[in-house]
């Protein structure tokens, strides 16, 4: 059976288009739904820029690859797939991370959301005290000293 | 770590992301004792740690009088999961009941309590064993001790996971757990200890069975009776389990560890495995440890000469369809590979994945069949005379290749075959292998690939 593949075009908030199968979109809920519900061949997804949009459908086609000869026993499609994640994954820094956990959220991709959001819990847990955190995730204190004492006084119990 | 965990120019893009993606998708990942920490990065963090869906205490690291604090300032409404490390004690006994009580008063869902080495008998309380709330129960004992009470009844009846780890288990417990559990859909024990029959005919909605028996027990003395299992799983050291029913199987996953050189117990053991395979004939989609094949080689080497022992238990014929081997290619898994293959008329997939779990040293059964005096240097030979390498470490790519060669003269029905190779071992470049072409084999899809060794997180 000759199987003719639907092509979509998705376009970033910065007017990158990448043509893609319509299975790809499909691992994506809201993607699904938004081509269900209007079946046009080009569709506008402002909240994404097109940098994290192209990681977004790397990581799709992956899994969709994977999904289509995975029936076929021997999990080392499994491991290889666990591979291809953790290399995609070693290769990114932070901040292209936490947009990659926010157009997760978005297009309701959960395996890729917890792929991300895995990554940084990882990166949390490896840190040994809250500054090293901060200075790791590049987060900013607003905390006046008074304050800072304050929360640590405050929950001074799990801290020794 | 690498010049990527920092940001240059840092917009602090993380403390933007939502609660519901801080609390439930990242920090519900890591030890509450690192989230509360969380609360001293800036404002925006200072409460989010307190409705984390989940909850993960060490109290090898915090104390009870910190555990019950932070209970006390937690304020998610729902705890979806708990978890507990401890040592019991007589001063922590009472800490327990009351920290497992709280879980079940937050209608958690998913328990898990790890209680490490001790030689306090610790005892589950009633409550433990009634709750309408958890799906999955995990318990990892270290010590030996009753789970559950005599005079308890059980009554979980959302758990749908069940995994108990070194759990003294004795048949009256075991009969009354299952009893309480009526929609249990996988169950996992490491330790059957007491545990003679593990009867789960009436556990109509399991499907999965995970079982693993290191302990020393006679072969055959333990009882499975599972119709209803789809997927088993078992890592069975001394054959101690009989598979009484397992009718409705469909896939299955098998290793031991005999390394007994004792020539009687030996015998018992290969009998079992030809009982164990019989069990299985059913089966499509099979796994087999190198060990049980090593078994299955002696199975077959000795073949005729303890008829009386092998009576009425010859090689059956297996409907399996799709083949996986763990095994590291070396002489003492061919005759059995060779004879599998024979009694797989079925077959269209084979996997030969380069891993073994805990391999019994290799001089076993050099040992065992010196002392049935066979020739050992030549009853290790393929039906075509090929000879093969002694350890993994010898291979070479001409034994792959005899390999292949081995799977397409044996098998009518294959259309694939992969075999990965562990680079650690790799003596060769993967593409010197020669891959044989027969006549009646032109459609076999063959893939060599070299892998890292996989941890065989699940085998």
């Amino acid at each position: 059976m000759e199987n003719e593949k639907k092509m979509i075009t998705l376009k970033s908030s910065d007017d990158v288009t990448f043509e893609v199968e319509e299975a790809v979109v499909l691992e994506s809920q809201f993607l699904s739904h938004l081509v269900q519900d209007c079946p046009a061949p080009e569709h506008k997804i402002k909240e994404v820029t097109g940098k994290i949009l192209s990681k977004v459908v790397e990581y799709c086609e992956k899994h969709v690859v994977v999904v289509v000869d995975g029936g076929d026993s021997s999990s080392s499609s499994g491991d290889d797939l666990k591979k291809w994640d953790d290399k995609f994954i070693k290769e990114m820094d932070l901040s292209t991370v936490y947009d990659l956990i926010a157009a997760a959220n978005y297009l309701n991709i959960q395996a890729l959301l917890d792929l991300m959001c895995q990554r940084v819990a990882d990166v949390i847990t490896a840190c040994k005290d809250h500054k090293e955190i901060r200075e790791t995730l590049g987060i900013v204190s607003d905390y006046t000293a008074e304050e800072e004492a304050e929360v640590l006084k405050e929950n001074e119990w799990a801290f020794d | 770590m690498g010049d990527n965990r920092k940001i240059e120019g840092a917009i602090d893009s993380i403390s933007n992301l939502p609660d519901e993606i801080l609390q439930q998708h990242i920090l519900c990942f890591i030890p509450t004792k690192i989230s509360i920490s969380t609360s001293l990065l800036s404002r925006r963090w200072r409460h989010v740690w307190c409705e984390v869906p989940s909850i993960s205490l060490d109290v090898d690291t915090l104390t009870a009088a910190s555990v019950n604090e932070t209970l006390t300032r937690y304020t998610a409404p729902k705890t979806k999961s708990f978890h507990l490390r401890i040592k019991p004690t007589t001063e922590t006994k009472p800490y327990i009941d009351r920290w497992i009580k709280w879980a079940m008063s937050h209608n958690v869902e998913s328990l898990s309590l790890y209680l490490c080495n001790s030689y306090f008998k610790y005892v589950f309380p009633n409550f433990f064993w009634n709750s309408s709330s958890v799906k999955q129960l995990n318990t990892d004992l270290e010590i030996s001790c009753m789970i559950v009470p005599l005079e308890c009844t059980v009554s979980l009846t959302s758990l749908q996971k069940l995994s108990l780890t070194r759990c003294s288990l004795y048949n009256g417990s075991m009969a009354k757990i299952l009893s309480g559990c009526p929609v249990l859909e996988n169950l996992t024990l490491d330790y059957l200890d007491e545990l003679n029959v593990l009867d789960l005919s009436k556990s109509l909605r399991l499907r999965t069975l995970e079982v693993q028996s290191d302990e020393w027990s006679s072969p055959g003395t333990k009882q499975i009776v599972a119709p209803h299992i789809h997927c088993l799983s078992l890592y069975d050291a001394e054959l101690s389990c009989t598979l009484v029913d397992v009718a409705s199987l469909a896939e299955a996953n098998l290793e031991i560890y005999c390394d007994s050189d004792c020539n009687d117990h030996n015998d018992v053991l290969q009998t079992m495995g030809l009982r164990m395979l019989e069990k299985l004939h059913n089966v499509e989609k099979l796994t087999f440890g190198g060990n049980f094949i090593q078994l299955l080689s002696l199975a077959e080497i000795v073949g005729d000469p303890f008829l009386i022992l092998n009576a009425g238990v010859p090689f059956p014929i297996l409907k399996v369809k799709a083949l996986t081997l763990d095994i590291k290619i070396c002489q003492y898994v061919i005759p059995g590979i060779e004879r599998l293959l024979q009694i797989s008329p079925d077959l269209e997939t084979l996997t030969v994945r380069g891993r073994t779990r805990f391999q019994v040293p290799e001089e076993f059964a050099g040992n065992y069949l010196k002392l049935r005096c066979f020739n050992v240097n030549k009853c290790w030979r393929s039906k075509d005379g090929a000879s093969w390498n002694k350890c993994c470490e010898d291979l070479k790519s001409e034994h792959v290749s005899s390999l292949v060669e081995l799977v397409l003269k044996n098998t009518e029905k294959l259309d694939k075959m992969v075999v990965l190779l562990d680079e650690r071992y790799l003596n060769f470049k993967i593409e010197d292998v020669v891959v044989p072409t027969l006549p009646n084999n032109k459609n076999v899809n063959v893939v060599l690939s070299n892998t890292k060794l996989m941890a065989l997180e699940k085998w």
